[in-house]
């Protein structure tokens, strides 16, 4: 049978799980997560104990991790979302694409919205941004992505374009996001300072927040224009402007929706479905593009196609 | 490159250092020979700013017409900035004078800039007023 | 020295100034910045110079590490601050932790009094010239042999001293691999919460790259499942008021410093951080026992930074050097 799995990972807001793992601890346990929430406190100690148990034998010496959400179940709810001491929700948490909590091969769990429920428009070009677009070669897609060049996926690529997990850390005055992709941060102020005179560009871009109720506003300017804002050729100019929006509607739940503005490239700003995270209890793990060798053999591609247009 | 930052960094301060912390890639010496220079004008074609040097790239046209594309070595963006020096200051287009350090390898098109010189009068020299009137 | 310049750039920069401020629309981004900007520009963060910056020599104590140390006496006016403590009764190492030397301000940039020209530098640095002054291959061999390098095996030193004369040719990271820690050495920024701390750093005294760790402090043991990693696997505890990290499982192609110091997968790490007012004393204990012949053991002061300061984004790594390089001058 396959099970979550967790890399010694905790819930950051669930101190009983916590216990929970440090008793069933012998050596490198894996802990069940959703029978934990499904069966509540005495049950879940015993069937934990079992699992973990049955677990410590299948698994000894198993170096690939199992695919942690096969039948692909959506999380309940989990109850309200946590609060800060200023009675703000916690954000906190690290936070998996989808519906799991985790990776999973199911590609309904793993989609972030239903187009069905909450349709998504596509971007609205200016005209010659689209013609620009559609003079791009297969090549030349494969070059301009950043699951391709290794580049940073910035904002708000990091949250449209990117299967990996973030990790949230909020305390007071600012929220850092961890991305598992690249190993990379941005650390976005909450603490009311305006966005800093003339950044210097960056992927993440100056982001200022703000709680608009239970949501947080993240005001983002000055992004690198080395990002893409999705896969299929999605440049932007240096007078992009980023507004997302963060709120946790549930334990378990995080919803993010941007609305992009770019006036030398949309028509229109662009507003995106709101998109589902689900609250996973692994850490994030290590993440670095080193051994990238498709960038020269799409450049070498890229030069014959142009030799051969000449 | 960025011993000079460093060096107006420990002035400052009344401190002398040599040593370059890890930020530094290479030493100048091992790429480029800072007693010879040499002049291009061109147009900026594009901007590569990354660590652990920013590179401009301009195309220059010689007098018969013919293009060549030159690649500038710059210091660390984190550098640039902490000196005040913004990626938004060169933009693809710009039409500008590079003054730059010869590449010891022989490349022609090659160079460590040294003094950028922009249309409308005004400069951006990467190191100090002394430094800028030397040749 | 300041007033001059303020009337200088009073004089000479306001027109551009205004220019400047009219153009840019609330929160969008003018796509040029002249140097009579230069003025009025704060560090991006949003802090300028700070009086508090502190530099003393690099490689103080002959590691060979380019971490500074602040000079003991701002050490020790810091130390007097009051120490933040979480609810939990344990000290708060929160902050932005002044990477061991190195500040955020516009420090270097000199405008010309016409204004039209901008340095870099205020001032005549040492100049490298054609080949390295004698000045500096001294300091480089200084560097290699100091009294506190890591303790090698006699049969690895020569190797050891072969990559770091050769370090732009063997070094990983001079082709953007990423440092790893401990070379990446102390955190720039820390978020401390109750289960875990988050170290982040920049490139200022670092990496040249963006990197995180996220330190479990409730109390797990280490996961032997993990990949090896660049960073390491790292799990603290409270030891009173020190919070004492422990670190495993690394890959072994990284260096621990600039200086072909290489390590194995043995290699284990004890970090150790205590803050005493807005200074943390920071350190770090290598064990390899395949390669050293004792632990390698360095201390450093991290004073409180700018306030306001946060670990900034770096620009990615991308090399473009090695193809010309003409020798072994390394930095």
């Amino acid at each position: 049978m396959n099970t979550d799995t967790v890399a010694g990972g905790l819930a950051r807001n669930d101190r009983e799980v916590g216990r929970l793992s440090r008793v069933c601890r012998f050596g490198e346990i894996k802990t069940h997560r959703l029978l934990v929430y499904a069966l509540g406190t005495a049950a879940m100690l015993a069937a934990l104990c079992v699992a973990s148990n049955k677990l410590a034998a299948a698994q000894e010496g198993k170096a690939e991790p199992v695919d942690r959400k096969p039948n692909g179940q959506s999380l309940p709810k989990g109850g309200p979302a946590p609060r800060t001491a200023d009675g703000h929700p916690d954000l906190s948490g690290v936070w998996f694409p989808g519906t799991s909590g985790g990776f999973t091969f199911n590609a309904a769990a793993r989609r972030q919205f239903d187009p069905k429920v909450t349709p998504e428009e596509p971007p609205p070009y200016q005209p010659w941004a689209a013609a620009k677009i559609k003079a791009m070669t297969a090549t030349d897609y494969e070059l301009g992505r950043a699951s391709v060049n290794c580049m940073p996926r910035g904002v708000p690529g990091m949250f449209l374009i990117d299967p990996y997990p973030i990790q949230l850390v909020q305390t007071p005055g600012q929220l850092v996001q961890l991305d598992e992709l690249n190993n990379n941060f941005r650390v976005i102020h909450t603490d009311g300072r305006p966005h800093a005179q003339d950044p210097d560009p960056s992927f993440d871009g100056d982001a200022v927040a703000r709680w608009d109720g239970d949501t947080l506003v993240i005001d983002v300017v000055s992004i690198d224009e080395r990002t893409w804002n999705n896969f299929t050729g999605w440049f932007h100019s240096d007078q992009e402007h980023v507004i997302e929006r963060l709120s946790r509607p549930s334990m378990n739940y995080l919803i993010y929706q941007v609305t992009i503005e770019d006036p030398k490239v949309l028509t229109k700003p662009w507003t995106s479905a709101p998109r589902q995270y689900t609250l996973g209890h692994e850490d994030l793990l290590e993440y670095y593009c080193t051994n990238n060798q498709d960038v020269d053999q799409y450049k070498s591609l890229k030069e014959k196609e142009s030799n051969g247009n000449k | 490159m960025s011993r000079k930052f460093h060096g107006g960094l420990a002035a400052v301060l009344g401190l002398l250092s040599f040593a370059i912390p890890a930020l530094a890639h290479h030493s100048a010496t091992a790429e480029f020979d800072t007693s010879r220079t040499f002049t291009v004008k061109g147009t900026i074609t594009r901007l590569e700013w990354v660590n652990p040097h920013v590179y401009l790239y301009a195309d220059v046209k010689d007098e018969s017409g013919n293009v060549t594309a030159y690649s500038f070595e710059g210091g660390p963006p984190g550098n640039l900035r902490r000196t005040g020096v913004m990626r938004t200051m060169f933009n693809v287009g710009d039409v500008v004078t590079i003054d730059a350090f010869v590449a010891k390898d022989g490349s022609k098109h090659l160079g460590l800039v040294k003094v950028i010189h922009f249309e409308d009068g005004h400069t951006i020299v990467f190191g100090s007023a002394a430094d800028s009137e030397s040749k | 020295m300041k007033r001059h310049l303020v009337s200088y750039f009073v004089a000479t920069g306001i027109a551009l100034t205004v220019l400047y401020f009219v153009s840019r629309p609330a929160g969008a981004q003018n796509s040029r910045a002249a140097p009579g900007a230069f003025e009025n520009r704060k560090v991006p963060t949003g802090f300028g110079p700070d009086a508090d910056q502190l530099f003393a020599g690099a490689d103080p104590d002959g590691t060979g590490l380019p971490w500074k140390e602040p000079p003991p006496d701002v050490v020790a006016a810091a130390k007097k601050a009051p120490t933040p403590h979480l609810a939990d009764g344990h000290a708060d190492l929160t902050g932005f932790w002044q990477p061991a030397g190195w500040g955020y301000a516009v420090t270097g940039g000199k405008l010309s009094e016409d204004g039209k020209t901008y340095y870099t530098s205020g001032r005549r640095g040492p100049r490298e010239g054609p080949v390295q002054s004698p000045e500096k291959v001294a300091e480089l061999r200084k560097r290699l042999e100091g009294p506190n390098l890591p303790p090698y095996k006699p049969e690895l030193v020569a190797k050891v001293k072969y990559l770091g004369e050769h370090q732009t040719h063997e070094d990983p990271a001079f082709k953007c691999a990423p440092k790893g820690f401990p070379r990446v050495g102390p955190p720039t920024e820390i978020v401390q919460v109750p289960n875990e701390i988050v170290f982040l750093y920049d490139t200022v005294n670092s990496s040249e790259q963006n990197a995180f760790r996220v330190i479990s402090t409730d109390g797990r043991e280490h996961d032997p499942t993990l990949n090896p990693s660049y960073y390491g696997d790292s799990i603290g505890h409270w030891e009173g008021d020190t919070m004492v990290i422990d670190v495993t499982n690394f890959v072994d192609d990284t260096w621990l410093s600039q200086n072909g110091t290489i390590h194995s997968d043995a290699m284990h790490v004890v970090e150790k951080l205590a803050r005493e007012g807005n200074v943390i004393t920071w350190q770090i204990s290598v064990e390899d026992p395949k390669v050293f012949t004792a632990p390698w053991v360095i201390t450093r002061h991290l004073v409180h930074g700018l306030k306001g300061g946060h670990a900034l984004e770096e620009s990615p790594c991308v090399e473009h050097d090695s193809g010309h390089l003409v020798n072994d001058d390394r930095n």
